[in-house]
């Protein structure tokens, strides 16, 4: 008995010893003494050389993808004491503890990265150091996006997740396994707070969930009727009106086919689209023509901070109820940013206004996501279309809204498309979903806009595995900032979810065209 | 040393007794030579990674384990022989640990009685949809039955807390094959002398530990996992259960009960009962007069049931149309065409059309002998339409869309191609997807993407190496120009959009959908490209199968721009067949026929002209006259006479 326990001891005390050589192995210990410099920084995947990065962000663990078999990298600040992080295999995971107390003491400071790599034969190389310069103002803490596989036309699974960003844990909050694989989209936050969301949902394979959006507010969550006689298609796209009574809706029927030539195969037509607005007091649903325009298409509503404007996107309707000729006129539907002045007390609208004509652009104007302080104005702007995230050239543009002038984010922006885009609740973070990397699916991306509206490099979100995108096939879409966790129960809003929807009589129209061509093939 | 090799000599005959060992024997052979395992990893493969992250999904749900240990053998299976020992291995862990339970369970002797699940066994492992995480668990709770019954004794006041334990770890590692343990070790203890109240408590803590262990596992948000998602129903282990692995679990329990009850009334009638033994069985019946003969009456017995068990429930024709359609993805074209004379009617599918067809284009047969192959619908898989005759074991949404994205490929359709693999991937996730998701963004020039999808397939047991020898290549030079394969595709890619003519919007209330036609996909890649030789013997395959002979008629020209040494025979006959059709005078050109400027053969001339003599001759009914044409070897004449009026 005595044996055995001065046994277990023993392996006690070994397994301890190996943890604490595995961790004086992985970092604690100091750089390398002697190394050849490199006149060159390294490679690193996730690429985040040259970076601005919020004071409360969970360690950037990157990989250094230079041939060696033996790393380091050394972080350090101006003040406090600089982490040093040895690796075998070029991942530098940093440790969670040491990171939080460098960036606390380092606030609104440049942190200068040094990395050393040792290759076979030769002795340690030390490439040119960059920096990650620590901004003075936080992200919100939590970023919440919906997760799905690269969707062409059939899904399987979907889910809307919470992400911390001061510590890359992220918790599903709905997950399609769990309510008959429906589909969940299209989640909008009141005033970046957690407490008040929309998520809109549409049938699974069985089409036992409905289509339409539910509202959660007080930790309760209900199905919203956003559809009436007069409005009878599915609402997706929302943006809340800052008291919290309104929302606007895009209630559109949208097309998607295969493009047979092009990098981005994925196209999408507004077949019809329009704008509504429902009353959360009343349960009132109404439009008006400044926003629904039976000649025009009109998508993507946005309020402004102070409530009195709607911004959306609105094109020429260029194809009847009749014909198919949105598969040929697809690349000629190009949107223009507009805006609406709207009085809350008195629910009347004035006249539509043109703010950014795609006639003077050339391209589709998309997304205007306007800013908490109300300065700017975030949007896309693409060669075509009304959905920016299946557009290779979609980029991200900024504008003053005191001038009225814009411009492209040269640093944000990449070669491919970039869009769904959210800022934080104090104006100085942005993001956006891109497909730089890979094409096929997008990942979230996070951007520094400074106090006189210049961008910085966007980054990817960073992942405690820093080879966690090497095999992501996942894509990130509409990526929101919000202040703190929602703590609605899951099992509130599935049950929301399985409920009926309240306007199910109302059965969106097929265009007559179809009808017949229906009929004609029957 | 001597006492040392006695007793390895004991142990490996209680491990490997002769007639486990010859059954064993027969097993695998059964396995690889009359099923083929490679068939079997055909029907069930999914995508199977070796790290972590993906075997994580495993750990986190009941059976999983085993589950997982199944798919790791199924990756054996690729590569034949191997597959089938580890199966085999499995099975001898499952019979051994039954024999030594029923041996337990009843002292006096087993009998045969451990050998109706192995005939089980070879009967359930001549099919194709059987899953091996179900023999694999059959294993792990036997082998777990076998513990507790031998140290049942041991754990005196503690027994209910160490069964629950057990059941607990059964169930979490082997998920539904859990009641085979639990059901066998109650029937031990019930046929045990001991406190009621003891037993009682068995069954409670054995519903407990299920249920704790599923209430641990649905702490796991479903959310959280990578690939393998479990079904959030309740009781999903117990669903999942069907008739088939029923029959596997049930033969267990019913064994362990028939001789557990035997033994019972032998302890009744005598009063003295002989102590529990472990001796080995065969040697205790060699002892006996008459024992040896016995003993090898038992085992021929055994050998025979096996190889009648084997033998009804083979299925040799599915294996052909298995191995047809595994020569087609490793574009084993002659083996293809052999196997395609060989699929019976009743399983001919239009899976087994596409991939003759393939295999034709690829041996450059398809302008003489695609007629020689049975041909009907079309001469490609088409959406939605599986048409029938198909396997149902196999996925066959899945299938289709990535034979479509693998044709689209070689046709030169890359964005089709990409999206009909990733239809594929959503439905099943497959390394065949992968490979043809990283083909396809190599040719389209996406290297990131390629990586990407090379990078997950890197750690698949099977392409692994094929996606390691593509990373370096991408890596050596990221454009991979020329690579012959990549290189013929990019020379066929489409210049122009042609969306507008080859899909229509139809209705749908939420999202619009489309209705896309593949033939007009060819059709549009062909007036783009001319040069495109898979796309003209496919239009013209399409016109052909339709007996749309005017079309094909009128594409004839374009022959003229491939180095055929003359018109294709199959083509002639289909020009005849439209001239004959729409009464049209036959070009005489410098004597000689032609259709649409399209010389026809001399001997294809004869061959109509007696045609038509013995049609003549006769009053011939449809299917006669296709019979003729047949027998005078005029073989679109054969199939355009027997189709017509379908």
């Amino acid at each position: 008995m005595r044996g055995r326990r001065r046994l277990v001891m023993v392996a006690g005390l070994a397994a301890g010893l190996l943890a604490v050589t595995a961790w004086w192995g992985s970092y604690g210990r100091d750089v390398p003494g002697e190394s050849t410099p490199a006149t060159r920084p390294p490679h690193l995947r996730p690429d985040y050389r040259g970076i601005v990065i919020p004071p409360n962000i969970a360690p950037l663990n990157f990989v250094v993808d230079e041939p060696g078999i033996a790393y380091c990298a050394r972080i350090a600040g101006a003040e406090g004491p600089p982490i040093v992080v040895h690796s075998g295999d070029g991942s530098v995971e940093i440790p969670p503890g040491p990171w939080k107390t460098l960036l606390a003491q380092n606030r609104g400071k440049p942190l200068s990265v040094e990395t050393y790599v040792r290759d076979r034969g030769r002795g340690w190389q030390r490439f040119e150091a960059f920096q990650w310069d620590v901004a003075e103002e936080e992200i919100d803490p939590y970023l919440v996006y919906r997760i799905l596989d690269a969707v062409y036309d059939c899904y399987k699974y979907v889910g809307i997740y919470q992400h911390n960003l001061e510590s890359h844990a992220e918790t599903p909050l709905l997950f399609n396994s769990e309510f008959n694989r429906g589909c969940v989209n299209c989640h909008s936050f009141l005033n970046n707070r957690p407490e008040s969301f929309l998520v809109h949902s549409r049938p699974g394979p069985d089409e036992s969930i409905a289509a339409g959006p539910i509202l959660v507010r007080d930790g309760k969550a209900a199905r919203v009727k956003t559809r009436t006689a007069a409005i009878p298609r599915v609402a997706f796209v929302t943006s809340w009106h800052p008291s919290g009574d309104l929302a606007a809706f895009c209630v559109n029927w949208f097309g998607q086919f295969m493009r047979g030539t092009g990098a981005e195969i994925r196209e999408v037509v507004d077949l019809d689209s329009d704008v509504e607005i429902v009353d959360f007091r009343s349960g009132e649903v109404s439009n008006s023509p400044g926003i629904a325009d039976p000649d025009r298409l009109e998508t993507f509503p946005c309020w402004s901070p102070d409530g009195k404007h709607l911004f959306f996107s609105s094109a020429p309707r260029l194809w009847e109820k009749t014909d198919f000729a949105p598969l040929k006129d697809y690349g000629k539907a190009k949107y223009d940013l507009m805006r609406i002045s709207y009085d809350v007390a008195s629910n009347t609208w004035g006249e539509p206004e043109l703010l950014l004509a795609a006639a003077e652009t050339g391209k589709s104007v998309l997304q205007p996501r306007a800013s908490p302080d109300g300065r700017y104005l975030l949007f896309c702007m693409c060669d075509h279309g009304p959905f920016p995230a299946f557009q290779e050239d979609s980029d991200l543009y900024l504008m003053d809204l005191a001038d009225r002038s814009y411009r492209r984010l040269e640093k944000a922006n990449s070669p491919r498309s970039e869009s769904w885009h959210s800022w934080s609740s104090n104006s100085r973070w942005v993001v956006f979903s891109s497909r730089r990397d890979i094409g096929i699916v997008a990942r979230p991306h996070i951007c520094y806009i400074d106090g006189s509206g210049q961008d910085h490099k966007a980054f990817v979100l960073p992942q405690h595995d820093p080879r966690f995108y090497d095999t992501s096939l996942n894509t990130y879409n509409l990526p929101e900032l919000i202040t703190g966790p929602v703590t609605v129960p899951k099992q509130e809003l599935i049950d929301a979810l399985r409920t009926p929807a309240p306007d199910a009589e109302f059965m969106p129209p097929r265009w007559s065209g179809f009808e017949e061509e229906a009929a004609a093939s029957e | 040393m001597k006492a040392f090799l006695q007793r390895v000599l004991v142990l490996g005959a209680a491990l490997f007794p002769a007639r486990l060992v010859l059954f064993l024997g027969l097993f695998a052979w059964h396995l690889q030579v009359t099923v083929d395992s490679r068939c079997v990893f055909f029907a069930q493969n999914d995508l199977f990674l070796w790290n972590y992250r993906f075997f994580r999904d495993f750990l986190l749900t009941a059976g999983g384990l085993a589950g997982w240990l199944g798919e790791l053998v199924l990756q054996a299976c690729h590569f034949g022989w191997p597959g089938a020992l580890a199966l085999t291995a499995v099975v001898w862990l499952v019979l051994i640990a039954t024999k030594g339970f029923m041996k337990t369970v009843s002292p006096s002797g087993t009998g045969a009685m451990w050998t109706a699940p192995a005939i089980v066994l070879v009967a359930v492992h001549s099919r194709y949809d059987y899953p091996f995480s179900i023999t694999i668990g059959a294993a792990l709770a036997m082998a777990a039955a076998l513990g507790y019954v031998r140290a049942a004794d041991r754990w005196g006041g503690w027994r209910v807390l160490w069964f629950a334990a057990l059941c607990a770890l059964v169930y979490y590692a082997a998920g539904a094959a859990f009641y085979v343990f639990a059901f066998c070790t109650l029937i031990y203890e019930f046929y045990r002398p001991g406190s009621r109240w003891a037993k009682l408590g068995l069954i409670a803590g054995a519903t407990a530990a299920r249920f704790a262990v599923e209430r641990v596992l649905d702490s796991f948000e479903p959310g959280s996992f990578y690939l393998h998602i479990p079904a959030a129903a309740a009781f999903a282990e117990e669903r999942s259960l069907n008739a088939v692995v029923v029959a596997v679990y049930a033969s267990f329990p019913l064994g362990a009960l028939l001789l557990a009850d035997r033994a019972a009334q032998r302890r009744r009638k005598k009063s003295g009962d002989p102590p529990p033994s472990t001796v080995a069985d065969a040697p205790r019946e060699l002892t006996k007069s008459g024992g040896r003969l016995r003993w090898m009456a038992g085992t021929v017995l055994l050998i025979v049931a096996a190889i009648v068990a084997g033998r009804i429930a083979a299925r040799p024709n599915i294996r052909t149309v298995l191995t047809l359609h595994e020569c087609a993805d490793g574009e084993r074209w002659d083996e293809v065409l052999r196997l395609g004379t060989r699929v019976p009617a009743d399983l001919y599918s239009a899976y087994v059309v596409h991939d003759v067809n393939l295999a034709l284009y690829h041996t450059d047969r398809m302008t003489t002998d695609m007629f020689s192959y049975r041909q009907f619908g079309s001469p490609f898989v088409l959406e939605w339409k599986p048409g029938p005759c198909t396997l149902s074991m196999l996925d066959l949404d899945a299938l289709t869309m990535r034979k479509l994205g693998d044709l689209h490929l070689r046709l030169g359709r890359m964005n089709d191609a990409e999206y009909y693999a990733h239809e594929s991937y959503v439905r099943h996730p497959s390394a065949k997807c992968l490979r043809l998701l990283a083909k396809t963004a190599m040719a389209k020039h996406e290297v990131e993407q390629a990586r990407l999808f090379l990078s997950v397939l890197r750690d698949d047991l099977v392409y692994g190496s094929w996606a390691a020898d593509w990373l370096t290549r991408l890596q050596r030079a990221p454009s991979l120009t020329g690579d012959t394969e990549i290189d013929r595709i990019r020379s066929l890619r489409l210049a122009e959009e042609d969306i507008y003519q080859t899909a229509t919007f139809i209705p749908n209330t939420i999202i619009a959908g489309r209705d896309v036609s593949t033939p007009d996909q060819i059709a549009s890649l062909l007036r783009q490209n001319p040069q495109n030789r898979m796309a003209f013997e496919y239009l013209m395959a399409v016109y052909l199968v339709n007996t749309d002979v005017a079309a094909a008629a009128a594409l004839l020209p374009k022959a003229a721009d491939f180095s055929y040494p003359g018109t294709p025979p199959v083509y002639e006959e289909a020009a005849m067949v439209s001239a004959r059709a729409n009464r049209s005078k036959l070009d005489t050109a410098d004597g000689k026929v032609a259709v649409n400027g399209c010389v026809i053969s001399e001997q294809i001339l004869d061959r109509i002209h007696r045609f038509d003599e013995a049609k003549a001759s006769g009053h011939l009914d449809r299917e006669e006259i296709s019979r003729l044409a047949g027998e005078l070897g005029l073989a679109y004449f054969q199939f355009y006479y027997g189709r017509r009026g379908d």
